[in-house]
């Protein structure tokens, strides 16, 4: 199986990117709204400061000297630059940069004496608050006088700035939940698209090697996948030909070489008894003892294409024991069985349980002495073969289930060896275990156990 | 008796002919699956012997073929294929017994005795084996001219026994046909009742054995020196 490497998830990427881009999106639109805001309030201020110089300008009337200027301001506004104090000033030079008029607050110094061109200006008062100002010239009786305005930026209960402070902080307040609410959409939306996405790469999980046989629906699919289902489901199909053609070439060997081996056999028998021929027919069963369990092996190979099923251990057992009685009464060994009354039932495959059964209860009647009982039982999940032959020492437990390892007793016959370990890798393919426990007196007890992982599931 | 051996193989088909004809059977060998049955529809015969790998069609199909038209001829099928599920399969479709390849001539004969032996057809009520016969109507079982004196249920396990002589009747199988629920109780009676049967056959010499796989069944068998 593939593991998910941290990070590497497509919606994730696309998450992450999407979420990236909308706070960058959102930091320009707030900074943009900001400054823009800032440079409309400023341009008011400008207004503002132009607006008064010219009302202003409006009150310097021609006075009694034919060179003085007289400044008729009518008390409400001389009242309000009193009131205003700093906030607001005002003063009125001539051509020579004379102080004419000011308001009390005025700081006449900071103002310019010789104004720009445009009129504007712009100082930082004595207590450090900034000032915007603005310059006009009024020619009035043939002399120029400059009648320069001054208003602080930040002046405390201005209705600009006022306004600008509070729908900062209503954009905050909107913005936030208008951001949550934003990626929450987004988050949702890209679950939602990418739903086809997760469901098909669920089917393929499904779809596995034991049911090649199955494919995933192309329908429902975004068209970006198709073309990986399509390329999926091909080659499953192949699989599924390969697999189908793999098994039946298996079977095919199977009769290949059995069929032979049956004409062999009955030419054989047919010469009638003797003892030359009674040794043949051994060397006979022997080679069809290794065809088989080669086949064995073979299927074995396949591990992986197992289909696993609840299958009945009891049943099967009792099967084999039926099975290979007859062997038995012809040897003349008994063979005796308890704990089949009941089923019981584990995941597995039933030909490969009932192969592994046979082999060890094959090889319990070979090393079985005369006259002695061969005892299968059945407890739990796990089977025990006890026979009485010799016991095998404890250094070699663990190697008779090796591949082609025989127990010294039996070196000349052919292929036990191969049968415990068909037995063995058919225990490891049910997560249980084949093995040799120590007996009492002489013999071997062998014992396939599947409860090992049956169990714990059974249990659960 | 007449059998149909169904055999692609032509090497192996003459080779169980002439030992199936050593052992006073008439065979007619075919090599396909409708030449065999073109031949089981054009004659009666005693028993099929099919093996299930044919080159036109499946044994399987044969089988279900046959069973199909209301044939009920015994068959016993061969073959190279020995997984379990394999004969189940056949065994549920129809077969009467399976014989894996290879085999001993020997037990192919046997098998096909036994196979004989199981009446198929209503006609055949009475039911030999060795010395021992068994009459399925009067339900009286007879070695020689001596009848047996058996008790009803010795009687009943006899019957169950010699139709499926040569195979093994689980011992689950003889309880649910011999006693009622309630009389389930006793567990040592079907061991006890063979016991008396044994003791009966062998005072008669009806030459004939039951033998115990202990834990799971029983299976009689005629003796070998008969």
């Amino acid at each position: 199986m593939l593991k998910t490497v941290a990070g590497n998830s497509l919606q994730g990427r696309l998450l992450r990117r999407i979420f990236a881009i909308c706070i960058i999106a959102i930091a320009v639109t707030f900074l943009t709204v900001y400054t823009q805001m800032d440079r409309s309030l400023d341009m008011l201020r400008d207004r503002t400061v132009e607006e008064q110089a010219r009302d202003l300008s409006a009150y310097l009337v021609p006075g009694r000297s034919v060179n003085k200027a007289a400044f008729a301001l009518p008390d409400r506004i001389r009242l309000f630059y009193a009131k205003a104090g700093p906030a607001y000033q005002y003063l009125v030079r001539d051509k020579g940069g004379q102080i004419l008029f000011r308001s009390p607050y005025a700081y006449a110094s900071y103002f310019p004496a010789v104004p720009a061109q445009d009129g504007k200006f712009n100082f930082v008062g004595p207590s450090g608050y900034a000032f915007k100002g603005y310059a006009l010239r009024e020619t009035l009786g043939g002399n120029d006088y400059d009648i320069e305005v001054a208003q602080t930026t930040r002046a405390a209960g201005m209705m600009s700035d006022q306004i600008s402070d509070s729908f900062m902080r209503h954009l905050v307040w909107i913005g936030l939940p208008f951001c949550l609410a934003l990626l929450y959409i987004i988050m949702s939306t890209v679950r939602r698209s990418f739903g086809p996405l997760a469901a098909a790469a669920r089917e393929v999980g499904r779809v596995s090697i034991t049911a090649p046989e199955l494919q995933v629906r192309e329908e429902e699919l975004p068209d970006e996948i198709v073309p990986f289902i399509k390329a999926i489901n091909f080659s499953f199909r192949r699989l599924a030909k390969s697999l189908r053609e793999q098994k039946e070439l298996t079977a095919n060997l199977a009769h290949e070489l059995r069929t032979p081996l049956s004409v062999l056999k009955t030419n054989i028998e047919m010469q009638g008894k003797t003892p030359q021929s009674a040794k043949i027919l051994r060397d006979v069963d022997a080679m069809i003892k290794l065809v088989n369990q080669m086949l064995d092996m073979t299927r074995l190979e396949y591990a992986d294409t197992i289909e696993m099923k609840d299958v009945d251990l009891s049943s099967i057992l009792s099967q084999v024991c039926q099975d290979l009685w007859p062997l038995f009464l012809k040897a003349h060994r008994e063979l005796r069985v308890s704990g089949v009354d009941a089923p019981v039932t584990v995941r597995g495959d039933q030909d490969l349980i009932y192969r592994a059964i046979r082999n060890v209860l094959d090889n319990a009647l070979e090393h079985s002495p005369a006259k002695t009982p061969v005892e299968v039982s059945l407890s739990g999940c796990a089977i025990r073969v006890r026979d009485h032959g010799a016991t095998i020492p404890e250094g070699l437990r663990e190697k008779i289930f090796d591949r082609l390892q025989r127990a010294p007793s039996a070196a000349s016959r052919a292929g036990a060896g191969l049968g415990l370990s068909i037995v063995a890798r058919t225990m490891e393919i049910h997560g249980g275990r084949a093995g040799l426990e120590p007996a009492a007196g002489e013999g071997n007890v062998f014992l396939l156990d599947f409860g090992t992982a049956q169990g714990r599931k059974a249990a659960a | 008796m007449r059998i149909l051996l169904v055999e692609d193989n032509r090497r192996l088909s003459e080779a169980v002919q002439e030992s199936l004809m050593k052992a006073g059977f008439e065979v007619d060998p075919v090599h396909d699956g409708d030449g065999a049955l073109a031949a089981a529809s054009g004659q009666q015969y005693d028993a099929v012997v099919l093996d299930l790998g044919l080159p036109d069609m499946d044994g399987i199909e044969v089988l279900k073929k046959l069973r199909a038209r209301r044939d009920t001829v015994p068959v016993l099928i061969l073959t190279a294929r020995d997984a379990l599920s394999d004969r189940v399969d056949g065994l549920n479709k129809g077969a009467d017994d399976y014989l894996v390849k290879p085999f001993e001539t020997e037990e192919l004969v046997a098998r096909l005795k036994a196979v004989l032996r199981r009446p198929a057809r209503a006609l055949d009520a009475v039911l030999t084996l060795n010395n021992l016969s068994f009459d399925t109507i009067s339900r009286e079982a007879v070695v020689g001219a001596s009848r047996l004196g058996l008790s009803r249920r010795e009687t009943d396990l006899l019957e169950q026994l010699i139709r499926a002589s040569d195979k093994i009747v689980t011992k689950k199988a003889i309880e649910s046909r011999l006693y009622s629920y309630e009389e389930k109780g006793s567990v040592n009676s079907v061991e006890v009742l063979v016991h008396r049967l044994r003791k009966k056959l062998l005072a008669q010499e009806a030459g004939i054995e039951i033998h115990t796989l202990r834990g799971i069944g029983y299976m009689m068998t005629g003796s070998k020196e008969c």
